[in-house]
C-alpha cells in the first residue's frame, strides 16, 4: 500500500474514527483502525462491535492494499505533526469592529483561527482547506480581511509539502510516514480478523435532504436516559409513520417529542425502532451540515453522511407507550419569556437541594414567583418574573387570590428551555401532580417540538 | 434439654435506637479497642489521683441464659449457633470453659471437647436490654457523663468525682456488685486503677465475680503479665514483639521509644505508653455518630435455596431490610449493589445506578432483580447460600420525589409503616402484591 494524503484530511478522519475506538477492550484488535486503499479511495474503518464507522478519503494512491494500524499512536503522531504549521499574518486595520460576527462565530474560524487585536495579527493553527477558505472569504466583510485570508492560504500552500504525508507499507506490515524532515514507522498487522458490519439486503431507506438528521436528534437527545435499569429508554425512538416522522426520547421523568411533518413514506411499512444514545450522539457530532441518508433493517441502522458511513445495532426492547402519557387536558396555559425564566432558574439552581433540584413555581395571573430552598444547608431564593397565565375553560379562574403552585426539577426545565428557538415559550398544566408540556410559541416550518416534564412532589 | 427453642426470627433493624451502637461497637472492636492518639492528653505524663473502673459481666450471654433457665445452672452451656451442630460458640459458661471450650469455636468442635455441652441460641435484644439496665444502675452511683459503654458486656466508669482514694473505690465497687446482684441477679467482675488500660487489665486478675485494685504501687503485678494481655496486642503483634525480646508488659514498658516507633509506627508509641500506665484517655460517654457512607445487609441462609420463588423472596427480604435501615437513618441512596454467594462459596456481585435517589423497597427490589438476571441462576446443583445488598452515595432524605411518567407506582407511607411495625410487631402490616 502506498499513497499520499493531506495532513488535515487525514487528521480529521482519524480524529472522527477515534470517537468509537475503545480505549481498552477484551478484543485488542478493536483498538486499531483499518486501512483499505483501492485506486484513489482510501477507506478507514473503526468499530467497537456495537457501532461501525467508515470514512472514505480521496488520496493520491499508488499501490492498493489493506492493513490495520493502532489508532492511538497514529492519532498522536498526526496531531503532533500537524501542529507544526502555525502561520500568522499581519492585518493593519484589525479591530473587533472590522471582523464580522458571522465570521467569528463560524465553526471553522473559531476552531482554527485566533485574532490578536493588540498585535493586529491573525493566527492560523492547523490546516485550512480550499473549501474552508472559500467559505471564510464569503463571510469576511472587508477587502483587507479577504486578502489576508488569501495570503494565509498561499503561505500555507508554500508549506504544503511539509503537511502532506507519503505513506507506504512494506511486506513486514510496517507503515512508514514520510514528511520532508522526518520518517516515522508504525508496526501494523494484517486486517483479516478485523470485524466488519453485517451487510443485509433488507435495508429500507429514508433521505434527509434539507435539514440534517442531527438537528432532529439534537432537540431531544438531552431527555434520553443513560441508566441501564431502563434499557428501553437508553435510546431515541424513531417512529416512522405514513405522513410524519417522530423522534422521541425519555428517561422516565421527562419526554421530548419531535415531529417532522413534511414527510411521506413510499411503499413502506410504518415502523418503530430504538437507536442507542451513543449512536445518536455520534450522528450529532458528524452531521453538522449537509444531507444524510438513513437506512434501517430489523436489527441495524446505517447512516450515510457525506463520505462517512455509520452502522449501529438497535436496542432490542419495547419503547414505553409514550402516546398514552402525553396529557390532552392541560387547561392552564403559561406564556413566559424564555430568557427571563432561564436566567431566573439558573439563579434558583444555586439554592436547590442537590438531588431533586426542586424549584417551586407560584403562578398568578401576571406574575410567576420562583422559590428554591435547601433544607439541609439552609439557603433559599425568591424571584418574580412577568408572565401571562390563563385557564382555558368555562369559568375564568382568578389566580391572584389562589395561585397555582407546582414544583419542578430546575435542571430539567433549563435543558428544555435550551431547545426552544422562539423568544417566548408556553407551559401548560393541569394539576400539580400531572405532567406539564412545554413548547415554543411558534413552531418552525414543518416541525413540531414539545417536551413533557414531570413535577416534583413533596411527600 | 438440648432443644431449647427461642425463635429470634428475622433480626429487626434498630438503627435509629441508641442500642444499635452496642452491636456496632462489638463489630468494630478492633477499631476502637485501644485509645487513639487524639484521645490522649499528651501534656501530662500520667494520671495522678484519678480513678477508673472497668466492669465486665462474667461469661455474659451464658450467665444470662443460666439465670433465666434454672435447668442450665451448673452445667456447661454455650450460647450461639442454631440447631444442634451448626454455628459458633459466642460465649461459654465457666463450667464449659474447664473443658477447653472457647469463644469462636464451632459448636461441633466444642461438642467434641465437651459432649455434655448444652448449646442455646443467642438472643441479642435481651442482652442489650440487660446492659442498659446496668447502665441505669450505675447512674445511681456516678454522673451520666462518666460512663462509657465499651462493648455489649463491658463498660468503663470514671469515679474520680465520687471517690478520693483507692479504699473508697474499693467500697464503691463492692456496692456496685451488690446492687447488680440484687437487681439483675448477675455477677460482674470489676477492675479499678488510675487509668483505663490498667483498670481493664485488673478485671482479668480475678474472674468470675472478682474485684481487683491496681494502685500505682502495684504496678509490678501488671508488669509481670504477658504482653498479649494488654489491649491492642493480638497474636501477630505479640509475635513481632517477641522477636524484639518483649515478652511481658514490663518489657514493653521498659523498651525504647525509637525501636517501637520504627517497628509499629505511632501505634507502637501508644502501646508503650499504655504499658507504662501513661494512658491519659478519658471515658467517652457519647461518641458522635459518624455519617454513614454505605448501608448494607448480608443474610446467610440456614438452608441453601435454588427455587426461583425462594430466591426472589430472599432478595425481597434483604431489600426490605436495607430500605428500612435507610429510612431509620432518614437517608436515600443513589447506587445499590447485590451480592450472591453460592454453595461452592463463589461470589457473584454487581452494582447499578438507581433511577433516582430512593429508600423505597420496591425500587431497590426492581434494581436488584436487574442485577440478579445477569448472575448465574441458582439451580438444584448450584444453590445460593447468601444474599447481600449494599447501597451507597447516601444523601439526606428531604421527602421530595420527582414523579415518574411511566411507573404509576402508588405512594406508600413507608415511614408510617415502619412505625407501626416497630410498635405492634413485624406482622401487623404487610405489602401485598396485586
Amino acid at each position: 500500500m502506498k499513497f499520499k494524503v493531506l495532513a488535515n484530511q487525514f487528521l480529521n478522519t482519524i480524529n472522527r474514527l477515534n470517537y468509537i475506538v475503545p480505549a481498552s477492550s477484551t478484543l485488542p484488535i478493536l483498538t486499531n483502525i483499518k486501512f483499505d486503499l483501492k485506486g484513489n479511495n482510501l477507506t478507514l474503518q473503526a468499530t467497537d462491535l456495537e457501532i461501525f464507522m467508515s470514512h472514505t478519503l480521496s488520496v493520491n494512491g499508488e499501490r492498493d492494499g489493506e492493513l490495520i494500524a493502532p489508532a492511538k499512536e497514529l492519532l498522536s503522531l498526526i496531531r503532533a505533526l500537524s501542529y507544526h504549521s502555525e502561520i500568522s499574518i499581519r492585518v493593519p486595520d484589525l479591530s473587533p469592529e472590522v471582523v464580522p460576527d458571522a465570521l467569528l462565530n463560524s465553526t471553522v474560524f473559531s476552531e482554527k483561527f485566533k485574532c490578536d487585536f493588540a498585535k493586529k495579527t491573525i493566527l492560523l493553527s492547523g490546516i485550512m482547506t480550499e473549501d474552508e477558505k472559500r467559505e471564510l472569504i464569503e463571510l469576511a466583510g472587508t477587502d483587507n480581511l479577504k486578502s489576508a485570508l488569501e495570503d494565509l492560504f498561499e503561505k500555507q500552500s508554500r508549506e504544503f509539502s511539509k503537511i502532506s504525508f507519503n505513506v507506504s507499507v512494506d511486506e513486514k506490515k510496517r507503515m512508514m510516514l514520510k514528511t520532508v524532515n522526518g520518517r516515522y514507522v508504525l508496526a501494523c498487522s494484517a486486517s483479516d480478523d478485523f470485524p466488519g458490519p453485517q451487510e443485509t439486503d433488507e435495508f429500507r431507506k429514508i433521505e434527509f435532504k434539507d435539514t440534517p438528521l442531527a438537528r432532529y436528534l439534537g432537540k431531544i437527545i438531552h431527555t434520553v436516559s443513560s441508566n441501564e435499569i431502563k434499557r428501553n429508554m437508553t435510546g431515541v425512538l424513531f417512529d416512522i409513520r405514513k405522513s410524519e416522522l417522530r423522534f422521541v426520547g425519555t428517561d422516565g421523568f421527562r419526554l421530548g417529542k419531535y415531529t417532522k411533518t413534511n414527510f411521506k413514506l413510499k411503499n413502506q411499512q410504518e415502523e418503530k425502532f430504538i437507536v442507542p444514545l451513543r449512536t445518536c450522539n455520534l450522528i450529532i457530532r458528524i452531521n453538522k451540515t449537509g444531507k444524510s441518508v438513513l437506512e434501517y433493517s430489523d436489527k441495524h441502522i446505517k447512516v450515510t453522511i457525506n463520505s462517512t458511513v455509520l452502522y449501529s445495532k438497535l436496542i432490542d426492547e419495547r419503547f414505553p407507550n409514550y402516546e398514552s402519557v402525553i396529557p390532552k387536558d392541560n387547561d392552564k396555559k403559561l406564556k413566559i419569556s424564555k430568557k427571563d425564566l432561564k436566567l431566573a432558574l439558573n439563579r434558583a439552581l444555586v439554592f436547590t437541594d442537590p438531588i431533586t433540584k426542586k424549584v417551586k413555581m407560584e403562578i398568578k395571573n401576571t406574575s410567576l414567583i420562583l422559590r428554591s430552598d435547601n433544607p439541609e444547608k439552609g439557603g433559599e431564593s425568591e424571584e418574580t418574573i412577568d408572565c401571562s397565565f390563563i385557564a382555558e375553560g368555562a369559568q375564568e379562574a382568578d389566580f391572584d387570590t389562589t395561585p397555582f403552585i407546582i414544583s419542578f426539577n430546575a435542571q430539567y426545565l433549563v435543558e428544555c428551555i435550551n431547545q426552544i428557538d422562539t423568544e417566548d415559550m408556553i407551559l401548560t398544566f393541569s394539576t400539580p401532580s400531572k405532567a406539564s408540556i412545554a413548547y415554543p410559541t411558534e413552531q418552525a416550518e414543518y416541525e413540531n417540538y414539545m417536551e413533557l416534564v414531570m413535577p416534583v412532589r413533596v411527600i | 434439654m438440648n432443644e431449647i427453642n427461642i425463635s429470634s426470627g428475622f433480626f429487626i433493624p434498630r438503627e435509629n435506637e441508641s442500642s444499635a451502637q452496642v452491636f456496632k461497637r462489638v463489630r468494630l472492636m478492633p477499631l476502637y479497642s485501644f485509645p487513639h492518639i487524639r484521645d490522649m492528653n499528651l501534656s501530662i505524663g500520667e494520671f495522678k489521683n484519678r480513678y477508673f473502673m472497668h466492669l465486665d459481666f462474667d461469661a455474659f450471654f451464658a450467665q444470662v441464659e443460666q439465670r433465666d433457665c434454672p435447668a442450665l445452672r451448673g452445667k456447661p452451656v454455650s450460647v450461639g449457633g442454631y440447631g444442634k451442630e451448626k454455628g459458633i460458640v459466642m460465649t461459654a459458661s465457666y463450667e464449659a470453659r474447664k473443658f477447653g471450650v472457647e469463644t469462636g469455636m464451632s459448636v461441633w468442635e466444642a461438642k467434641k471437647l465437651c459432649p455434655e455441652l448444652l448449646s442455646v441460641p443467642c438472643y441479642g435484644p435481651k442482652y442489650e436490654s440487660i446492659m442498659f439496665n446496668l447502665l441505669d444502675i450505675l447512674k445511681s452511683f456516678v454522673p451520666d457523663d462518666c460512663m462509657e459503654q465499651y462493648s455489649i458486656d463491658e463498660c468503663f466508669i470514671d469515679v474520680t468525682s465520687v471517690v478520693a482514694d483507692f479504699s473508697q473505690a474499693h467500697w464503691l465497687a463492692l456496692a456496685i456488685k451488690k446492687k447488680v446482684k440484687q437487681e439483675e441477679n448477675l455477677t460482674v467482675s470489676i477492675g479499678c486503677s488510675y487509668n483505663k488500660t490498667y483498670a481493664k487489665m485488673a478485671t482479668k486478675f480475678q474472674k468470675p465475680d472478682g474485684l481487683t485494685i491496681i494502685s500505682p504501687e502495684d504496678r509490678n503485678r501488671i508488669y509481670s503479665l504477658p504482653v498479649e494481655k494488654i489491649w491492642g496486642v493480638g497474636r501477630r503483634i505479640a509475635r513481632r514483639l517477641s522477636v524484639m525480646n518483649i515478652i511481658t508488659v514490663g518489657d514493653l514498658a521498659n523498651s525504647s521509644v525509637g525501636s517501637m516507633r520504627k517497628e509499629f509506627g505511632i501505634n507502637g508509641v501508644i502501646l508503650r505508653k499504655l504499658a507504662r500506665g501513661e494512658d491519659t484517655s478519658l471515658v467517652h460517654s457519647k461518641r458522635p455518630e459518624p455519617k454513614s457512607k454505605s448501608i448494607s445487609h448480608n443474610h446467610t441462609l440456614y438452608e441453601n435455596v435454588y427455587k426461583e420463588n425462594d430466591v426472589i423472596k430472599e432478595i425481597r427480604k434483604v431489600c426490605e431490610y436495607v430500605g428500612r435501615k435507610l429510612r431509620a437513618k432518614k437517608l436515600i441512596a443513589g447506587y445499590m449493589g447485590l451480592v450472591i454467594r453460592y454453595e461452592d462459596l463463589r461470589y457473584a456481585g454487581d452494582k447499578i445506578k438507581l433511577i433516582q435517589y430512593t429508600n423505597d423497597d420496591r425500587i431497590l427490589f426492581e434494581a436488584a432483580m436487574v442485577i440478579f438476571r445477569k448472575f448465574p441462576r441458582p439451580c438444584i446443583a448450584y444453590r445460593a447460600r447468601m444474599f447481600g445488598l449494599y447501597t451507597f452515595d447516601l444523601q439526606t432524605d428531604l421527602r421530595r420525589e420527582n414523579l415518574e411518567l411511566f411507573d404509576k407506582r402508588i405512594y406508600l407511607p413507608y415511614y408510617s409503616i415502619d412505625k407501626l411495625k416497630k410498635k405492634y410487631g413485624e406482622k401487623i402490616i404487610r405489602i401485598g402484591i396485586v
